[in-house]
């Protein structure tokens, strides 16, 4: 299984907009739900490839978007990383 | 059909603007920040483009401190009401819509709020020096029309901006968005009322408010946002904060048409167009006899808007005839601003505003000017 991550905001305005920085840097993601495991002020989140980590940190990093958590989707639920600004 | 009630609201759109529309209503349908599933997130890309070709158009560096409100006078309220306290001295001027004066006139009456009124001259026209020299310790904010409705002169923001030093500064956009050029941040405006249904080509029913960072103001609606659902606190991120209940998803997309029309064909080049129109129509009717035209000479300090009277007609006689005999759409009498008609010397009868938007053309600009021509033979036999 590829591993993959789920990228927690603070707003669908915020997902959003993260959703458009990465496409526009032409990177995978795909707006999901947020899992019910995780907490978040928000109902939605980005699920990226875990590999795409450090090059979605450059992508955001700069930007307005506040990325709150990342968790790792592993077999038996997520795991939180450390997230970019840390 | 020549339509020159464009200051009211805006007709006809950019096709690419009902379009929108109904591709909203048919084909995305969802509810913003609402649902998981793939309807709610085209809803929400829609919204967020929105918001940043907004914030492009407008100078914003960051699109969520563009809100959204059903209009202006919305806007216009959330900033009054939720800005001013007890107490609070704010400063105005006699040139101001309903949508600034009646929440004043409301925040006066019932929360001891202190309100000065700062006279225009007889052209509509402020004195910069003027509204600084009304600051006094307890002044919290001063709220300018950018361009009145009535005579279309645009104020002197930059001057008022440097005559009011740190005051906070709310700038009523209504005539002016989508317009002229406007770039908020570098103009130093902290607060920015406009409704989306005017020159920004949107439908009616959605407006918006910027607010920049650092301004404290209580949101006027308070409920669900589809964030922080585990509480009853309204969550304090942005723009969840302003944005309680479900948004105009039509309306925005619309909207979102409308800006993206303007940010390809250049604010400039409707600007031009607009002032083209302005100019065939102002040389045509300062030659009718008994015609009197009001506001500013100066067409650089003028928006596409003309406001006149023409002696032995009442404006609201006239925009009836203009309409059923020429299918020419106006609006006469006091346009929701008694007091620039008082300012003006217009009071109570008000004025026959014509108000042009760059889908007008020459030639409708000549159909007027021999309508209101026929009227004056009328009068003088």
């Amino acid at each position: 299984m590829i591993p993959h991550c789920v990228l927690i905001f603070a707003s669908i305005h915020d997902v959003t907009a993260a959703e458009r920085t990465l496409q526009s840097n032409d990177l995978w993601c795909d707006m999901v739900p947020t899992p019910r495991e995780l907490s978040s002020n928000c109902g939605m989140a980005l699920e990226v490839l875990h590999e795409d980590l450090l090059m979605i940190q450059e992508a955001v990093q700069g930007t307005a978007i506040v990325l709150q958590e990342i968790h790792l989707e592993e077999d038996n639920g997520y795991r939180p990383l450390r997230c970019f600004d840390e | 059909m020549i339509y020159l009630d464009n200051a009211a609201t805006s007709f006809p759109k950019p096709a690419s603007v009902p379009k929108a529309v109904a591709d909203f209503l048919t084909n995305v349908g969802g509810s913003a920040g609402r649902s998981g599933h793939r309807l709610a997130a085209e809803a929400a890309r829609i919204v967020f483009d929105t918001r940043e070709s907004l914030a492009e158009l407008m100078g914003v560096s960051d699109s969520r401190r563009i809100l959204y409100t059903a209009n202006a006078t919305e806007s216009l309220n959330l900033a009054l009401t939720g800005y001013l306290k007890s107490g609070d001295h704010v400063i105005t001027t006699s040139i101001e819509h309903n949508s600034v004066l009646r929440p004043l006139y409301h925040l006066q009456e019932a929360m001891n709020v202190h309100v000065s009124i700062i006279q225009s001259d007889k052209n509509g026209w402020l004195d910069p020096e003027a509204i600084g020299a009304a600051i006094k310790s307890n002044t919290k904010l001063v709220v300018i029309n950018h361009a009145s409705n009535v005579t279309g002169a645009i104020s002197p923001i930059a001057d008022i901006r440097r005559a009011i030093g740190g005051v906070p500064f709310l700038v009523d956009g209504a005539q002016t968005a989508g317009a002229i050029p406007i770039h908020l941040e570098e103009m130093g405006i902290d607060i920015f009322a406009f409704p989306g249904h005017k020159s920004l080509l949107g439908p009616q029913g959605v407006g918006g408010l910027y607010i920049r960072k650092g301004l404290s103001i209580t949101p006027l609606v308070h409920g669900g946002t589809g964030s922080g659902s585990e509480g009853v606190e309204q969550p304090e991120v942005l723009p969840d904060y302003y944005e309680s209940g479900t948004l105009n998803g039509p309306g925005i997309a619309g909207l979102g048409a409308g800006v993206h029309f303007l940010l390809e064909t250049g604010i400039d080049e409707v600007r031009r167009q607009e002032m083209v129109l302005y100019q065939r129509l102002y040389d045509g009717l300062c030659n009718i006899e008994g015609l009197t035209l009001y506001g500013l000479q100066d067409v650089s300090q003028q928006m596409p808007t003309i406001s006149c009277n023409l002696s032995g007609h009442s404006s609201s006689d006239l925009a009836h005839k203009l309409d059923r005999q020429f299918a020419i759409m106006t609006r006469p009498a006091l346009h929701c601003s008694p007091m620039t008609h008082k300012s003006i010397g217009t009071f109570p009868d008000g004025t026959l505003r014509f108000s042009m938007s760059f889908l007008n053309t020459i030639s409708q600009m000549d159909r007027v000017v021999e309508a209101m021509n026929e009227f004056s033979r009328m009068s003088l036999t």
